[in-house]
């Protein structure tokens, strides 16, 4: 028995393969589930990450079976054969994907047979991402997988080639920044750079020279995979934010591809601390030296973490970890967040909000990284509260990253204006 | 403990009211068909995501203040409600209250609990609520996966209500059993009506029930207070924004009437059933008519021939500044796209301006909209017609062809005339009025600034790829309604 969520902080499989494949070019998708699936990740998912819109092809406008009673009773495959056929007929894609819900597979559609039926016209594929699979995070997974099982295919290694997974769009409210700072890096230290996001066919994943999963656990096992079948090595490094984390990661990353990334990481070191030096004298005058907690998925709550602590001054207090982690992980994770000086912060794996404030309430933290969703638990403790976690309603998100250098500076940026708020 | 005596399962629209999701035509083609009861129930062989009828039931509850939602299905079933948490948040805001965000459980069902059933983590959530909250009601929504797999969650309420404090009630809103996603609606009042409302201690003669979707704002509410003060009558204003107390006390009142019927008809009329609380059947009072009406039907119901004076005069000061906005808007061609009541609304709104409609959809179509949507026939002419559960592909086509000057439409639809390059505006906005006879004048001046500035939407179109085959612009915009039973 899985346990139950307060306020959940995720969607579901369904939902992090979709806001996943609209975030890919020309992809389109197509849900074979009952009707409100798509509205409802919409809404819930999509809309909910910073108000992020429909773009090309997702809100309402994604193809959808919309299975009703006659699906359930009588099976859905006539149904989906006939939404193939017209949603090629109607929008032209790169890639036409099949993403199944948990009507359709409870129901038990074979949707193998269907899509063979069009392989020689279009490029089709699809991935079993009921919502009972899991969370959004192993949708991406689940996705990613069908990708590497239904597109890939065997290329010549380009040396200077890595890729980039692990970041679940919308979920990870910031993706789309964090990858254009981490791809502006890679791309500084000679590296061309797939994160499937950036017009880098998929069918190329099998190229690269490394896989680089920016991430604890997400993608972690579809690295694997690449590696079984086609050698390619993988690290796994969760997302870095600031100059120690960035200049790090590069470092690992030129040590195995053979790069030497030193002026990289001099320069953008000194470019970055000439901005946060301007911050300086506030910091030191107005005493900002916070006591300070994060609910935040594993990946940030590592990131956010280490620069607090190690670069900034700020006092941890409990790191709640609200991803759904598979034990294996969680090692992993507690190593990354143990820090020199009696400074690591204390760790609660947990995605029920309600259990998270009983943990937060007792170590009474001056500032929350969090989510939307603790507008009210932030005031009730008196708390400095940022949304950098998913859901985010109360902020705007376009652009907008914090990984490496330059993600960094916004992360302070909005931080620090969290607290002169009241002024 | 309450003693159950109703079946808790809300019969769908679907067959209850004959409802359609899909017709494509012209009014008069709707209406000629619609009063021979030759509409038949069409699908579609291609079509796009839409609301499922638990998205609308979970709306219908969500900001009652005292009570704890749990989602009895996978997590992805609840996410929606952090998004309806923001139109919580901000109506609490506009009713001056500080904003609270709202209590919702999800009982995260996974693969084994789809095999074995979920009735522990429904248990556990049960639990969770009544200790974590001691709210006044704990609503259990059901899902596709709790109906597939054949949950018995009134079983499950059975065996832990007399160990909770709270009253348990079930909402049966599986997405898959209804294309109407309205159904929902109903699905959240019968729970309601099962489980909250009391025999009344009293009859209040001058309380009305006033059934406010959360898509109107307080400044609605406070026009129709406006209206029905001059009647000497007061309004208890339910489900959104009120507490189990306030629904609890309907059956005290003397009338119910609706800012929406298609959201309200089957709570007003099974109200009136079990506790003989008449109800209005007027559909919203949008436009200067259609207020007309609204307060006409509740005048005469209490018997207070003011009513016809109260109309004269409000009708004599609103003139004037309707008027005004006439001059610059009369002859402008619009599209209208909505819930089936609002689609009717608006239109009359807009006409009132002197706007000229060519075309509307409706979100879907039954009995509950029959005469009015052939009053606007007559008023409004041929226009063209589409009912359709958002389907924006249609839309798409169809806008291209009538080439509005103006289109009107809900959340996640409007984008896509904007990337048309229309001027857009929303038919719900929480902090505007469009209510009443103020509304018409409120509605009227942001037209006017959508007219005076369409540069987002100009310069939005401009950079937007465009998601269908060029050719589908030149094909029939119907041409994937299919089959379809005589209803």
């Amino acid at each position: 028995m899985s346990g139950i969520i307060e306020k959940p902080r995720f969607t579901c499989a369904l939902g992090g393969a979709l806001s996943t494949i609209i975030a890919i070019n020309n992809h389109v998708p197509i849900i074979h589930a009952g009707p409100g699936c798509g509205v409802q990740l919409f809404y819930g998912q999509t809309f909910t990450s910073g108000f992020r819109g429909s773009g090309w092809i997702g809100g309402v406008a994604v193809p959808s079976t919309n299975t009703y009673e006659k699906e359930v009773v009588f099976g859905g495959e006539s149904r989906l054969k006939e939404q193939i056929e017209n949603t090629i007929e109607l929008i032209n894609g790169d890639r036409y994907v099949v993403l199944t819900g948990c009507t359709s597979e409870l129901i038990g559609d074979d949707i193998k047979g269907i899509l063979n039926e069009f392989q020689n016209e279009v490029s089709i594929i699809f991935a079993e991402t009921a919502g009972f699979r899991g969370s959004s995070y192993e949708g991406y997974e689940i996705l990613l997988d069908a990708f590497i099982d239904q597109v890939v295919k065997k290329k010549p290694r380009q040396t200077n080639l890595v890729n980039i997974i692990g970041i679940v769009p919308s979920q990870d409210v910031f993706w789309e920044g964090n990858l254009a700072e981490i791809e502006r890096i890679l791309n500084e230290i000679g590296l061309e750079v797939n994160t499937l996001f950036n017009g880098q066919e998929i069918e190329d994943l099998s190229a690269a020279s490394l896989n680089i999963v920016l991430s604890p656990w997400v993608g972690v096992k579809s690295a694997q995979k690449l590696e079984e079948k086609y050698g390619t090595p993988y690290i796994v490094n969760p997302i870095p934010i600031g100059v120690d984390q960035t200049n790090a990661f590069l470092e690992k990353v030129g040590k195995i591809l053979e790069v030497d990334v030193s002026e990289v990481t001099a320069r953008e070191e000194a470019k970055t601390y000439k901005s946060i030096d301007k911050v300086a004298d506030f910091i030191i005058d107005f005493d900002v030296q916070l006591k300070f907690a994060t609910i935040t998925d594993s990946n940030y709550a590592i990131a956010i973490n280490k620069f607090f602590v190690n670069e900034f001054g700020w006092i941890p207090s409990l790191a709640v970890i609200s991803d759904e982690i598979p034990d294996e992980y969680k090692e992993l994770i507690r190593n990354e967040l143990r820090f020199e000086n009696a400074l690591s912060p204390d760790i609660l794996f947990e995605s029920d909000s309600f259990k998270i404030y009983e943990n937060i309430e007792k170590d009474t933290p001056e500032f929350l990284f969090g989510s939307s969703l603790d507008k009210d638990f932030a005031g009730t403790i008196g708390a400095t509260k940022l949304s950098i976690a998913f859901p985010i309603t109360d902020r705007v998100i376009i652009d907008r990253g914090y990984a490496g250098y330059k993600g960094v500076i916004n992360l302070l940026e909005d931080a620090l204006s969290e607290v002169v708020t009241p002024f | 403990m309450t003693i159950k005596k109703y079946n808790n399962v809300a019969p769908i629209r679907d067959n209850r009211l004959d409802a359609i999701i899909t017709f494509g035509g012209n009014a008069s083609e709707l209406v000629d068909l619609s009063s021979k009861k030759c509409l038949k129930a069409k699908d579609r062989a291609f079509s796009q995501t839409t609301f499922c009828q638990e998205w609308l039931a979970m709306l219908t509850l969500a900001s009652i203040k005292d009570t704890v939602a749990i989602v009895h299905a996978p997590v992805g079933c609840s996410s929606s409600l952090t998004c309806i948490n923001i139109f919580n948040r901000f109506g609490q805001i506009l009713r001056g209250d500080e904003p609270l965000t709202g209590k919702w459980i999800s009982t995260n069902l996974k693969d084994s609990d789809a095999i074995h059933g979920g009735a522990e983590n429904l248990k556990e959530a049960i639990f969770a609520a009544e200790n974590r909250y001691k709210p006044k009601a704990i609503f259990i929504f059901s899902s596709c996966v709790s109906g597939i797999i054949g949950e018995d969650i009134d079983a499950v309420i059975g065996q832990t209500q007399d160990e909770i404090s709270a009253t348990i009630i079930p909402v049966y809103c599986d997405g898959f059993k209804s294309k109407v996603w309205a159904s929902g609606y109903d699905g959240s009042f019968q729970g309601a009506l099962n489980y909250l409302i009391k025999e009344p201690n009293e009859k209040r003669e001058n309380l009305v029930n006033i059934i406010n979707p959360i898509t109107f704002g307080r400044v609605d509410e406070i026009e129709v207070e406006r209206l029905l003060k001059q009647l000497g009558l007061e309004a208890n204003f339910i489900p959104n924004f009120s507490t189990t107390e306030d629904i609890g006390r309907a059956s005290e009142a003397a009338l119910t009437a609706s800012l929406c019927t298609t959201f309200s008809e089957y709570f007003a009329k099974t109200l009136n059933e079990r506790y003989q609380v008449p109800y209005t059947e007027k559909l919203m009072p949008v436009g200067l008519d259609n207020t007309d009406e609204w307060i006409r039907e509740i005048g005469s119901f209490f018997g207070k021939e003011e009513v016809e004076s109260i109309i004269k005069s409000e009708r004599e000061r609103i003139q004037p500044k309707v008027d005004e906005i006439k001059e610059k808007l009369g002859g402008k061609k619009a599209f209208v796209s909505a819930g089936q009541s609002r689609a009717i609304g608006i239109p009359n709104l807009l006409a009132d301006l002197g706007i000229d409609i060519v075309g509307i959809t409706a979100y879907h179509y039954d009995e509950v909209i029959s005469d009015s949507f052939a009053q606007l026939e007559q008023r409004c002419g041929n226009f063209c017609t589409n009912v359709a559960n958002v389907q924006p592909f249609e839309q798409t086509n169809i806008l291209n062809r009538e080439k509005p000057d103006l289109y009107f439409g809900h959340m996640g639809e409007s984008v896509w005339a904007a990337k048309e390059g229309i001027p857009t505006g929303m038919v719900f906005n929480l902090s505007h009025l469009f209510v009443g006879y103020n509304g018409v004048v409120a509605f009227g001046n942001r037209i006017l600034n959508l007219v005076n500035n369409s540069s987002f939407s100009q310069k939005i179109s401009q950079h937007a790829k465009p998601i269908y085959h060029e050719n589908w612009l030149n094909e029939d915009p119907f041409k994937y309604h299919n089959g379809g039973e005589l209803k």
